[in-house]
């Protein structure tokens, strides 16, 4: 009698197992499935050029202090003692080590900016104020094998209020 | 007594379906999502928000591997490969270690990735990411990469779009240290002269959206794998892409024999598991 006992409560202890594991699952399934996919997405942020203004971090943009900095007027072009890295070229895609140009240094809205070419898709808009900072160089591009080809000029967006880099663009 | 026992053992391995070892890799239970700190906002098209749909749900798929690979090699110690030459004077160009598949036409392409500390040196990047092509023309791709100039903590994701001689690279933000080893789900699809470029981070609700770019192409190749620029010193802990998908609309299928490895080292590459068998393939990525 006791064996049978034991065998009847093994049974409904794992009927019972399985049947809240059946539960269990079926409840996460269900939660997985009531939540919502939300629709919206994710505003690309950028990468942030500078985190904090007195960091001596290597890839500070000497020049983005300056633009972000409340006091100080636009700075021009020649003012630019570094850029990216300090003093060296954004050479992620140079193939020279020769110094870089800054051109320009301006102030655009993002609807400006989306008159650059590739840039009509930009996901800020309006009047939203943007720094253009264009380079000349000797730059190499990135892309799929068998597209390597070579710009001369460069540009970098940056978010006038935040100080991030947004965009990184080439030009032949 | 025999079947009282039997059922106890049925419930016990049912209780730990969950945990299988697979060549290294484990399936895991899906994570609890959380949210991510990034400011968001609605896709301003019916298109771009289906393609973000489409990312999410494949990114919340019952299982996820997990790269236990990636977490043991960040402690392994580089190759040191003593100088190469993935760009110079010579417009020599990158380095990579790709599989491609060309002949058709492609309009989706995506994979989980698994996301690994990678570490350009040498004024240069390193990046592991996924490119829908035009050989005519154009191209559009996205991933995560290590950029040396503008060094960040962590390697970044992006997105790029290449017409002709105008390439145009943008930052999504950074790679989350925490989740090294857990995939990213990469997906780039479009047609009709829009695409869009969708990173879902690891761990995370929302999806990275390039939004609807315009591109009068008509792909007809993808690749993925590994690019290099440089010339000595970048790392790459292994990485591997998973759960791969391609055709000309969502949700694609599994690639066949017809994709093809191409190695240019330092970068190496190569299928764990390869196409065509019942299992998923997996193509992995390391360097230097």
């Amino acid at each position: 009698m006791k064996t049978m006992g034991a065998v009847r409560l093994c049974a409904v202890l794992a009927v019972a197992s399985v049947a809240g594991a059946l539960l269990v699952h079926n409840q996460g399934s269900s939660t997985q499935a009531s939540t919502p996919i939300p629709s919206a997405t994710i505003e690309p942020s950028g990468i942030p050029a500078i985190a904090v203004p007195v960091s001596p971090h290597p890839w500070v943009i000497d020049y983005t202090w300056n633009l972000l900095s409340p006091n100080s007027p636009l700075i021009s072009a020649d003012q630019v003692k570094g850029y990216a890295n300090s003093k060296k070229p954004p050479a992620e895609f140079a193939i020279s080590r020769k110094p870089i140009r800054v051109d320009s240094i301006t102030l655009e809205t993002a609807d400006q900016v989306k008159q650059i070419p590739g840039l009509a898709s930009f996901t800020k808009s309006g009047g939203y104020p943007l720094y253009v900072v264009r380079v000349t160089g000797k730059f190499t591009l990135g892309g799929p094998a068998g597209f390597a080809n070579t710009a001369q000029h460069a540009y970098d967006i940056i978010d006038a209020k935040t100080g991030n880099l947004l965009t990184t663009g080439f030009d032949p | 007594m025999r079947i009282a026992r039997v059922l106890v053992v049925a419930v016990l391995g049912f209780c730990f379906l969950g945990i299988i070892p697979v060549n290294g890799f484990r399936l895991d239970r899906p994570q609890q999502r959380l949210g991510y700190a990034h400011r968001t906002r609605p896709c301003s098209s019916a298109p771009c928000r289906q393609s973000a749909e489409v990312a999410l749900a494949a990114a919340r798929a019952e299982t996820t591997f997990v790269n236990r690979r990636a977490t043991d090699a960040q402690s392994l110690p580089a190759r040191n490969v003593a100088g190469y030459s993935c760009h110079d004077a010579g417009d020599v160009g990158h380095c990579y270690a790709i599989t491609a598949a060309t002949g058709a036409s492609y309009g989706f392409l995506a994979a989980d990735v698994s996301t690994v500390a990678l570490n350009a040196q040498d004024q240069a990047f390193i990046d592991d990411e996924m490119w829908l092509i035009d050989a005519k023309c154009c191209w559009i791709e996205a991933g995560f990469m290590s950029n040396h100039t503008i060094a960040t903590k962590n390697p970044l994701y992006f997105w790029a779009q290449g017409v002709g001689n105008h390439v145009v690279v943008s930052y999504f933000g950074g790679l989350d240290a925490t989740q090294y080893g857990r995939p990213a789900h990469i997906q780039l699809d479009g047609n009709n002269g829009t695409f869009h470029a969708l990173i879902v981070p690891p761990g995370s609700n929302a999806a990275f959206s390039s939004g609807d770019v315009t591109i009068r192409m008509s792909p007809n190749a993808v690749n993925l794998g590994q690019e290099l620029s440089g010339t000595n010193g970048s790392h790459a802990p292994r990485a591997l892409f998973t759960r791969i998908r391609v055709g000309a609309l969502a949700p694609g299928r599994p690639p066949d024999s017809k994709f093809k490895i191409t190695i240019a080292s330092p970068p190496t590459g190569g299928w764990l598991v390869v196409p065509g068998q019942s299992r998923e393939p997996v193509f992995y990525t390391e360097c230097c």
